[in-house]
């Protein structure tokens, strides 16, 4: 499991991860033909954030699967950059882009190696929300890339244009318990415990008035994006900490990892981890090497 | 035990008891979804009280901070609880009511009050005998 973080205000948009990765086997369960996942390994030192074009404010951060085959997802991601890097096999113009195509590109992209993979493989689940100002747009937005044990849907956008806001992708049981103000289960029971059962549409309504009555405000339009660093970076750690006292395995922890967008620094890290150092590695800059 | 959800007194607390069912691992995390949750705010927030406003920030309008919901177009749902969230009876007279109505849920004839009558008067002025 991992969280991820984006939000979503007017000055700018901000990306946070956590840096857990687990190592799962499937493994028979008490249901009939039905294997569950055991979490063998925890590793804290996954990226999930990625600048999806060196010099424009596009960026993303992932979740769920790991991996597409023998490639981390953080790989499949540079490898995407590269693409587009190369505009003339790829399509992409940074002069005349939307974020929008962006995600379509990336959604293919990942779908061609998804469809590569052998038919006994287990095929990936994983969310990608991608963020980003448009050229020449003044305000930023958000794409849901979701990919549904190997199947893709087509990008959604995350709100309105105009509207701020936040999403999270993930282990998000505890920021949906602070935003929203009620554990995600909350319609599974009151499904179950009202009788007769209610129609959809119904139970939809109730969810909808209890959202809008119990949610937290925690984002304003006007807020400053050093705020909304803060709060992405604390909805991280929450997260983190509610994994590790929950009964379980600690899916989400790690260093936190932060970027922000904005229309006129463009892509910039707040926090990121590097698993080597700067100065034995001079040839290397931005996370790429020089000359590349 | 059948209760009903009256929406229109949602203001007041409303405490459920808590099942501990909940409690249990495979309860508390949800499974693996590719969606993400969020939510959204409009670009001028709306608030219930007026706020101080310093620097910054500076908010456009002042009214209540929610959608605003007609509790009319909500419809009145039933809850049916399961059995163990029954409140154990603490006190002597809750015990002796919990008693009674076991006691006419069971099916087995009670005596009417004409019934009761004439067994007490009959009754009366003997020593009642203990039969084991």
């Amino acid at each position: 499991m991992s969280i991820g973080i984006l939000i979503n205000v007017h000055d700018g948009i901000v990306l946070a991860a956590d840096s857990a990765s687990s190592l799962t086997m499937l493994q028979a369960s008490a249901a009939p033909n039905q294997l569950s996942p055991l979490t063998i390994n925890v590793y804290n030192n996954a990226n999930k954030i990625a600048n999806l074009y060196k010099g424009l404010p596009i960026g993303c951060v992932a979740y769920g699967s790991g991996s597409i085959g023998s490639a981390s997802i953080s790989t499949l991601l540079k490898d995407f950059r590269q693409l587009l890097k190369d505009g003339g096999k790829s399509g992409f113009h940074p002069e005349d882009y939307t974020v929008k195509q962006v995600a379509e590109s990336l959604s293919s992209f990942l779908m061609t190696h998804v469809q590569q993979l052998p038919l006994n493989e287990p095929k990936p689940s994983l969310g990608i929300m991608i963020s980003g100002y448009s050229a020449n747009r003044n305000l930023g937005e958000g794409w849901l890339l979701a990919i549904e044990n190997g199947v893709s849907k087509e990008p959604q956008p995350l709100r309105q244009e105009g509207d701020v806001g936040i999403n999270w992708g993930g282990a998000g049981e505890s920021v949906a318990r602070l935003v929203h103000g009620f554990s995600p289960h909350l319609r599974q029971l009151l499904q179950s415990v009202i009788k007769p059962p209610p129609v959809a549409n119904d139970l939809d309504q109730l969810m909808g008035m209890l959202r809008n009555t119990l949610q937290a405000p925690l984002i304003f339009a006007p807020m400053p994006i050093k705020d909304a660093i803060d709060l992405a970076e604390w909805l991280v750690h929450t997260a983190s900490m509610y994994s590790r006292f929950i009964p379980g395995a600690a899916s989400v922890g790690g260093p936190i990892e932060s970027a922000a967008i904005t229309k006129h620094e463009g892509f910039k890290w707040i926090r990121r981890k590097h698993y080597y150092r700067k100065k034995l590695n001079p040839e290397i800059r931005d996370g790429d090497r020089t000359g590349s | 035990m059948e209760i009903e959800l009256d929406l229109k007194k949602l203001s007041d607390t409303l405490r459920l008891p808590a099942d501990d069912t909940l409690l249990l691992p495979q309860n508390q995390e949800p499974e693996l979804t590719v969606g993400a949750d969020g939510a959204s705010f409009p670009a001028f927030p709306t608030f219930r009280n007026p706020v101080l406003t310093s620097g910054l920030i500076v908010l456009g309008t002042s009214s209540t901070i929610s959608r605003s919901f007609d509790p009319q177009a909500v419809p009145t749902f039933h809850i049916v609880l399961p059995a163990s969230a029954e409140p154990k009876p603490a006190t002597a007279f809750e015990k002796y009511k919990l008693l009674k109505k076991q006691m006419a849920d069971s099916g087995i004839p009670l005596l009417s009050d004409e019934d009761l009558r004439r067994e007490i008067h009959e009754r009366k002025g003997m020593r009642s005998v203990r039969h084991d």
